[in-house]
């Protein structure tokens, strides 16, 4: 006898708890037209709509038209999609497994459209019943194969690592406890000492090891949210953090020296200072994590060693904590380490929130706050390309009597994006004073570093009592122009987001995903460094002058394997999930090694008796003893080149320039000197002897002014008139054997010398 | 020296009484040998070494030589259909020493004699070329204010080191100019002016401190005195019906007769030997202008029968006519010196007894050395280049100097292959028995490195596809690389160095 009963169909995670439980016919959703088409139809309010990936901004016409529910295949509450459905009140469950159903294009079971489905979110773990009848497809699935077993395993393995830090240390509090339990530097304090100064190796290798801890605390989870319908946002994530650890050191060294230590300091306090701006926890947060993680990234797909330009990675570390000694004063540098709290506010503001607060117990002032919340963060999502960068809270501060308040970020409008358009008419950036009175019930938040509140059980919502909203018209506007506005200005906001939202949404949908990662990247590489920037005056010098926007060669080279050869989505994952986001530097990586000592290295190949302290480059790994002299370890060549490209940049190459095409001027005239010497008899030889003198007689102007600015230099001219006093005296080897310090050993070097130094190479000169 | 005697103090080159270095330095006898073998020698003359002699007691230039100096140029002007400083079609004339044996010391030759700053706009005009007109105005000032007014390299140098960056040529030429005036005593000279004072130049340089020295070192006489070369000058950069080039007067590893050497066209004699671009083989110019190509082919025949030897020539072509500019006796590898020996004695231009006192117990001891006895078949060749350092090597291809280095100290025999080569690459060349570059010339460092080492080298393959372990043979003379190991014969097995060494063995039996 059939059963009149709804039957339990799948199971999954309930991204908030609610008592009442809903029904409605479910529509599977796998395409961003699907979405559109959908929600142009019939019943979007009584429909629940199923998705496969947990990614906000797929859904976000669902959302906005106010579907009944909402179930995914992927994913966690934690993710975009998560954040969102709670935002808007709507139920849903994610990362839901279904045991009886019928199968999608792909294979997956899956309720078959139109069944009524009812969701069960009464706790944590959501449930999802079909009516009764619901066609079921009975084919037993595949036979599972190899692939099927070893992706299974894999699966396992992941969720031990989920579960624990390196399978051994928790989330929250008491990982926080463990990850720093051996640490044995002060790095994670922000003291003035301490951010005045460069970073050690060790410091800078403890806090890349706390820094691989709380990104997984934050986002492990989020890892698994499992494919994007609208947005590539992994790849474009992993491409736009290659871009930003190959050009933001340099910019950051520039912002550096236009404001000095303090003054960075300084703008990292602006975050103290007045809310609405970029410069803020996610983007403080930012500022070191994701450049460093393009590190990683490049050295995963195997185009750059991590031990590559340890300094950068010096610069962009340290750059980060002094924005956060500014952002906290002083103390612990991550809310992972304050209890997962971050009231950073002056009080001066939130004095000024207290009391313009508005009550809520009126239901449809509730719901317009409610639905004002929702688009505006919607919208945020959006116009940056399924970024949590939309989004910024602090708090919670407390009020006494059980009751807190959260100030909450939307970001919209940002003139540096150019699909920004859509939002022309919105403000840059809305801010909502919220307070919760829990009247006794359990409610835990925590504050994550990336600007997030999270709350268990996740319906926060329903303990708010009152608000406060207000904008800042455009990012210059002066924070004491920041205003409040009333709900017929939030109305409107609302009528004009929502269009907006649907605007984008559908020319998102048809662009090609090449235009998608690119416009990703734009958000991926301007938002974490442009508020900076702009506070230090420097923006419009780094995009004008110094071709900010422009790719560089390296992430270029990473497309293909990125985005094409999906290894974007795969290795975000896994450094997200496995903590390896953060390689350690080699011991010695900051050494002080002079350059003097490693370049005749490198200059010579081997060198039998050089200057310099060579047992203690060998202890750093840097050089090696071989039979035929010094020679240069692989760690060796990439500390030279890096030494040698940090002169580069301090040198006047504009002055170096005219210098250097003086020397090839003599350059082509004393090679066919050498030849013609080769090929000339004694007699022949000695009438060339006054053009070799006159060669180096002119040179010797040249090396002067070469020395003027690179002292090191400085000995070539002496071993050119060394060997020509020999050939003088008719010693004629000393003009081209490589067996002594002859004018072609010598010169030859010196040509080398000027290629090294100015980063060219024969092949663009043509001279071999 | 009745030449002399009848008071005649220049000659011109194809009026001099004999080619006699005493009187007309080493350069200038040389010429008018040349002349005298009817090769097509740029027209001149030579100013005799007594004049040098009778400045350095005057301390200024006879009257009597400045009108034949006069009456000469008119000469040139008339063949050349050009006159000297006419701004509007100059006649541009070097100017270089030449003493009976060579010295350092001595000055330079000065080119471009006769160009000035109109001549030059002129010449930007005609040629349509103002990189032409601007480089060949920059290179006679350079010389002149260096050699002639004796400003120093460095001095010269610093001034144009503090142009602004950007600057070209042209302004070189200016600063070049108010340096010669400032530094140099008076304001550049006219046409006239330039020849005088070079001449002067070149007597004066007699008792330079460096050539009074090597005098005194090699006890040589101090009143010996130099002679004064003017030769019109001839271009080999005035487009594509020009160039320049080297060959020898037949390919000396072979043997085989006709010019074999280098050629580029649109270019100085100067960016031949620099080697900074890829120079064609000789044959091409067959292809592009077979009667230059068969004029040269006829200088080398003349040269051959005259020297009896195998030559080196410098020539250039200009707007499709051919100039030689120098020639001596050619250097050669030991087994080519042996091979030229008996192909000379079969073509009867010497003697069995000449061939065997003209290679030296070196040369044949290298010529003994294992060659690779046939060009190999066309499938097996992986690269062709430049034969720039002579020898035959079997050897396992080593693409990093480490690997070089750790295969030659297993007992390997190394050919290093690289794509250049940088002083770093020393090492692995020292342990490598032979040397392969993508790129560069015959003055590339690979190939000067080489040859200094008298290991063989070709150098200017382009992509080899080489992969490192490979073994591979190379042959410095033929210029190319071949896949395994082509079959080594002994030299003996050379039917020109059986013979030779079938004349040695009788002679010293």
């Amino acid at each position: 006898m059939e059963t009149l009963e709804y039957t339990e169909v799948g199971r999954g995670i309930s991204v908030f708890e609610d008592d009442t439980t809903v029904e409605g016919p479910v529509v599977f959703l796998d395409t961003p037209q699907a979405v559109i088409a959908f929600v142009t139809g019939g019943d979007v309010a009584d429909t629940i709509v199923l998705a496969r990936g947990g990614t906000t901004t797929f859904l976000t016409p669902a959302l906005t038209a106010g579907v009944k529910g909402v179930v995914t295949l992927q994913g966690h509450p934690e993710s975009h999609l998560g954040i969102l459905s709670r935002e808007y009140g709507i139920p849903c469950i994610m990362g839901v497994t279904f045991s009886k159903g019928v199968r999608s294009a792909r294979g997956e079971v899956i309720p078959a459209d139109g069944v009524r489905l009812r969701l069960d979110i009464t706790t944590k773990d959501g449930c999802v019943l079909a009516e009764p009848g619901a066609p079921v497809d009975d084919t037993p699935p595949p036979e599972p194969t190899d692939a099927d077993a070893e992706a299974a395993a894999m699966a396992e393995q992941i969720q031990v690592l989920l579960e624990n830090f390196e399978g051994q240390i928790p989330h929250g509090a008491e990982g926080d406890k463990q990850i720093r339990a051996p640490f044995t530097t002060d790095i994670l304090q922000l003291t003035d000492e301490n951010t005045q100064r460069e970073l050690t190796v060790t410091e800078a290798n403890e806090l890349q090891r706390y820094m691989a801890w709380n990104i997984w605390d934050f986002l492990a989870l989020r890892a698994t949210e499992g494919e994007s319908g609208l947005i590539p946002r992994q790849e474009y994530e992993c491409f736009g953090c290659i871009q930003q650890w190959q050009r933001y050191p340099d910019f950051y060294r520039l912002i550096l020296d236009k404001v000095g230590v303090d003054g960075l300091v300084d703008i990292g306090a602006t975050a103290r200072r007045e809310p609405a701006n970029k410069v803020n926890l996610l983007h403080v947060w930012c500022s070191g994590f994701t450049p460093m993680f393009g590190r990683a990234l490049l050295g995963e797909l195997g185009i750059a060693s991590t031990d590559d330009r340890a300094e950068d990675s010096r610069v962009l570390l340290q750059f980060m904590r002094r924005l956060y000694k500014g952002l906290w004063g002083s103390g612990d540098i991550f809310t992972s380490m304050r209890g997962y709290k971050a009231p950073m506010l002056d009080q001066v503001w939130l004095d000024r929130f207290a009391q313009d607060q508005v009550t809520l117990e009126d239901e449809s002032r509730r719901k317009l706050f409610n639905t004002f919340n929702a688009a505006t963060e919607m919208l945020g999502f959006l116009l940056h390309f399924d970024n949590r960068s939309g989004l910024n809270d602090t708090g919670p501060y407390d009020l006494g009597d059980g009751k807190f308040m959260i100030v909450r970020d939307h970001f919209l409008h940002d003139p540096m994006y150019h699909w920004h358009d859509v939002a022309d008419e919105l403000p840059h950036c809305i801010t909502q004073a919220m307070v919760f009175d829990t009247a006794g019930a359990t409610l835990e938040t925590a504050l994550m570093d990336g600007g997030t509140l999270f709350t268990k059980p996740g319906n926060y919502l329903k303990h708010l009592v009152s608000a406060s909203v207000y904008v800042r018209d455009t990012w210059d506007t002066p924070a004491s122009a920041i205003r409040r506005i009333d709900e017929a200005e939030m109305q409107a906001i609302l009528d004009v987001c929502d269009p907006a939202t649907t605007k984008l949404y559908k020319r998102i949908a048809g662009m090609s995903n090449r235009d998608k990662i690119s416009c990703g990247a734009q958000v991926y590489y301007g938002e974490f460094i442009a508020a900076i920037a702009r506070a230090a005056g420097v923006w419009d010098e780094m995009v004008n002058e110094h071709d900010f926007w422009e790719l560089d060669e390296v992430t270029s080279q990473a497309y293909y394997p990125l985005v094409r050869d999906g290894l974007g989505v795969q290795l975000v994952g896994k450094l997200f999930i496995t903590g390896t986001g953060f390689p350690p530097l080699p011991d010695g990586a900051f050494d002080e090694v002079p350059l003097a000592d490693l370049h005749p290295l490198a200059l010579r190949g081997s060198v039998a008796d050089p200057p310099g302290d060579m047992a203690a480059l060998a202890e750093s790994g840097l050089v090696i003893e071989t039979p035929a002299g010094w020679m240069l370890t692989e760690a060796g060549t990439a500390k030279h080149a890096a030494l040698l490209s940090a002169e580069l940049k301090s040198l006047d190459s504009d002055a170096l320039a005219p210098i250097y095409d003086r020397f090839l001027a003599a350059n082509g005239p004393f090679k066919a000197l050498n030849s013609r010497w080769q090929s000339a008899d004694e007699d022949g030889r000695w009438e060339l002897v006054g053009e070799l003198a006159d060669i180096v007689g002119r040179v010797e102007p040249v090396l002067r002014r070469t020395t003027e600015q690179l002292p090191r230099f400085g000995g070539y001219d002496a071993r050119l008139k060394d060997a020509l006093a020999k050939v003088e005296a008719g010693e004629f080897d000393w003009v081209t054997s490589v067996k002594l310090e002859s004018l072609h050993t010598v010169w030859m070097e010196l040509h080398e010398d000027y290629l090294q130094t100015l980063g060219r190479s024969r092949e663009e000169e043509g001279s071999y | 020296m009745s030449a002399v005697d009848s008071g005649r103090l220049t000659w011109a080159f194809d009026d001099a009484p004999s080619a006699d270095p005493a009187l007309l330095g080493g350069k200038g006898a040389g010429l008018v040998k040349m002349v005298a073998l009817e090769l097509p020698v740029p027209p001149g003359f030579i100013l005799g070494t007594p004049c040098g002699r009778g400045y350095l007691a005057d301390g200024a230039l006879p009257e009597a030589l400045v009108a034949e100096i006069d009456e000469r140029i008119a000469a040139l002007e008339a063949g050349a259909g050009r006159t000297f400083g006419d701004d509007a079609a100059p006649l541009l004339l070097s100017v270089r020493s030449g003493a009976p044996v060579s010295m350092p010391g001595m000055m330079d030759t000065i080119l471009n004699v006769g160009l000035t700053a109109a001549g030059t706009a002129a010449l930007e005009q005609s040629s349509g070329s103002a990189s032409f007109a601007e480089s060949s105005f920059e290179r006679l000032l350079h010389g002149f204010a260096t050699t002639v007014r004796g400003i120093s390299a460095g001095v010269v140098e610093d001034a144009l080191l503090d142009l602004p960056s950007g600057s070209g040529a042209g302004d070189r030429c200016t600063a070049l100019l108010a340096l010669i005036e400032a530094e140099g005593g008076a304001a550049f000279p006219d046409a006239r002016g330039q020849l005088l004072e070079s001449v002067e130049a070149v007597f004066r340089s007699w008792n330079s401190p460096r050539a009074k020295a090597y005098r005194r070192h090699k006890g040589i006489d101090d009143d010996m005195g130099t002679a004064v070369v003017v030769q019109r000058m001839v271009f080999g950069n005035r487009g594509e019906t020009s160039g320049s080039g080297v060959c020898f007067t037949r390919d000396p590893a072979t043997g085989a007769p006709g010019a074999y050497g280098d050629i580029l066209f649109d270019a100085q004699g100067e960016d031949v030997v620099a080697g900074e671009r890829d120079t064609l083989p000789v044959a091409e110019l067959t292809e592009r202008m077979p009667e230059v190509a068969a004029g040269l082919d006829d200088v080398c025949t003349l040269l051959e029968r005259d020297a009896r030897d195998l030559c080196d020539i410098e020539f250039t072509i200009e707007e499709g006519t051919l100039w030689i500019l120098q020639t001596r006796v050619g250097q050669r590898s030991g087994r080519a010196a042996v091979r030229l020996a008996v192909a000379l004695v079969d073509e009867g231009l010497i003697t069995q007894e000449e061939a065997l006192a003209r290679v030296t117990d070196e040369q044949l001891e290298a010529a003994r050395a294992p060659v690779f006895a046939e060009e190999p078949p066309e499938g097996d060749v992986l690269a062709r280049g430049l034969a720039c350092s002579p020898g035959a090597i079997v050897g396992v291809a080593a693409l990093t100097c480490e690997s070089a280095q750790r295969r030659s100290d297993a007992g390997e025999q190394v050919v290093l292959v690289r794509p250049t080569t940088a002083p770093a690459d020393l090492p692995g060349v020292l342990a490598a028995a032979a040397v392969v570059t993508e790129r560069g010339g015959r003055a590339s460092h690979a190939a000067v490195v080489a040859r200094g080492l008298e290991k063989p080298a070709v150098c200017g393959t382009g992509p080899t596809g080489i992969a490192e372990g490979d073994t591979v043979s190379v042959d410095g003379d033929r210029g190319l690389v071949a896949r395994g190991a082509l079959p080594l014969a002994e030299a003996a097995t050379d039917p020109l160095v059986k013979t030779f060494l079938e004349w040695h063995d009788a002679d010293r039996g």
